[in-house]
């Protein structure tokens, strides 16, 4: 042997208390910052939440105040102008999320769709893809 | 006429078939096999078929591709003016081995494809990464057993690491002038043992454990996030140099790498390491690593044990992480499969398709991948530090 079994020992001990001493503290620094980055993450999410129930709140009350606006007899009845309650709650809720609060919703009606001619999906959907095409150009856009 | 068969004469006493040693034949010979391997049996080809060609080229009679006179001791003995005026192609290629120069750079490219999201969501995993490092620290003792010197067993125990660059780097860098094996031997060992792992693993895995252990469903991973996995790089980085500095130049590349790829704002520079720069590296590395199998050096003894170290080294390393795990798996009340742990030997990601697939055969509804992607680029982490360790400390004896 070339070596003395000190030699040998030293470094086998050193090696594997080094590697175990190195990787540990690392798991030790990744834990920590680990933890850290999962309840800044947790917090975000609460916060989005509270946005998003405050953002649902918001859609209740405007409902609240369109329902006050709506005289008595109308507040009977079960659809607003053919709308359900629910439907005008989730309208508000999009518009309110959209504009910040800032939106102001005047009135909601449903709108008949016109069919200009008897064409069937596919041949309106060609229809709208050049109308599409034409706007794109004017704006000059084209992807 | 006498004048022609003169000369008929001098041209077969200098053919290739007259200056043809038998131990030229042999190793010709395996180097078919290897290119057989990497073609036909699809063995680690991207770095075998190289390194066989190399090996090929090099055993050549008469060939005069690699001269290892030019690269005799440490980098620092190198005439590099010799290198450049005597020197051939594959001497100067062989300069990015000698200078520790390929490695380095590979480990970049590593770190450009490994995704370090299942350590971060695990870091228990780096328990199963120092653990599998066991196999290079009890090869060294093998090694001093045999009669090598603090240099040569260094090299070899790291063999145990599953990782070819970092064998090269620190065989390249411990091995001298009066050293009876060289580069070559270790990455030849190295890299067998390699593309070996589907074949040595399995049944020390099966051995080690019960089917009730490798039937352990572990819980989903965590989600982490992009700014963790940019920290993690530097962090990584700062950590280790602090304590082993001598494992800085793998990896910091490694880790360099790495935030290329989490960072997103060098997505061109990712895939040049990635891809280009990493190829590139590779056909240099392996075909200078097949250089230096000259005849001479590899039938020998010593090569002989070299190679059963080797094995050792693997199977010891495997059989740690997996009893490691089998210790994380008490310790956690069975929640942590044993057989994760054998990838904490690095051989990403060939070792953690193994864990993958000897879970599987017990259970085909297990899916142990990412978990054991946590070990696996563990180990190379850990393999680097054991390397660190092995650099600082064998000088000293």
């Amino acid at each position: 042997m070339q070596m003395t079994w000190g030699d040998v020992w030293t470094v086998v001990f050193t090696g594997l208390l080094v590697v175990f001493v190195v990787l540990i503290l690392l798991i030790i620094m990744v834990t920590i910052y680990g933890s850290i980055f999962h309840r800044l993450n947790s917090r975000k999410k609460t916060k989005n939440g509270d946005s998003t129930s405050k953002l649902t709140n918001t859609a209740s009350e405007s409902l609240i105040k369109i329902k006050e606006e709506i005289p008595v007899s109308a507040q009977d009845k079960t659809t607003f102008d053919g709308v359900s309650p629910e439907t005008v709650a989730a309208i508000t809720a999009a518009v309110t999320a959209f504009t910040d609060g800032n939106g102001v919703i005047t009135g909601i009606k449903p709108a008949a769709v016109k069919l200009t001619s008897r064409k069937t999906g596919w041949g309106n959907l060609n229809s709208k893809e050049i109308i599409g095409s034409s706007a794109a150009l004017r704006n000059g856009r084209w992807n | 006429m006498e004048k022609f068969l003169e000369t008929i004469q001098g041209l077969a006493e200098t053919s290739g078939i007259a200056g043809m040693t038998w131990q030229q034949a042999v190793m010709i010979f395996i180097s078919l096999v290897f290119m057989y391997l990497a073609i036909k049996k699809n063995f680690e080809p991207l770095l075998l078929l190289p390194i066989a060609f190399g090996m090929l080229l090099t055993n050549l009679p008469f060939s005069e591709m690699y001269h290892p006179e030019l690269f005799a001791g440490n980098a620092a003995d190198v005439n590099f003016s010799d290198v450049l005026h005597k020197g051939g192609l594959l001497d100067l290629l062989y300069l990015g081995v000698k200078l520790q120069i390929f490695p380095p750079l590979i480990f970049l490219g590593i770190g450009c494809m490994t995704d370090f999201g299942p350590l971060i969501a695990n870091p228990k995993s780096f328990l199963l990464g120092a653990a599998a490092q066991a196999g290079i620290f009890l090869t060294f003792i093998g090694a001093a057993v045999l009669g090598f010197s603090p240099e040569e067993a260094g090299s070899i125990a790291i063999i145990g690491g599953a990782d070819g660059p970092t064998a090269i780097y620190v065989s390249s860098k411990l091995l001298g002038a009066g050293a009876s094996i060289d580069v070559g031997v270790i990455a030849l060992a190295a890299y067998t043992y390699m593309a070996l792992v589907p074949v040595i693993q399995p049944p020390i895995m099966r051995l080690l454990t019960t089917k009730r252990e490798r039937a352990v469903k572990m819980e989903t991973l965590r989600s982490v996030s992009k700014t963790e996995k940019i920290i993690f790089p530097i962090l990584v980085t700062i950590i280790i140099d602090m304590i082993v500095p001598s494992a800085t130049p793998l990896i910091g590349m490694l880790m360099l790498g790495n935030l290329f790829r989490e960072s997103g704002v060098v997505e061109r520079l990712t895939k040049t390491a990635s891809n280009e720069l990493m190829n590139i590296v590779t056909i240099f590395l392996g075909i200078t690593v097949g250089a230096t199998t000259q005849a001479d050096k590899i039938i020998s003894p010593r090569f002989l044990q070299v190679l059963l170290l080797g094995v050792v080294a693997f199977a010891v390393g495997t059989a740690a992480g997996v009893l490691f795990g089998k210790l994380m798996y008490i310790a956690s009340k069975g929640k942590v499969n044993p057989l994760i742990g054998s990838a904490g030997v690095s051989a990403v990601p060939m070792a953690a398709r193994i864990s993958q697939k000897v879970g599987s055969e017990t259970d085909p509804t297990n899916f142990l991948l990412m978990h054991a992607m946590g070990p696996n680029v563990a180990g190379v982490i850990g393999s680097a530090v054991a390397a660190g360790v092995l650099l600082n400390i064998v000088p000293l004896l």
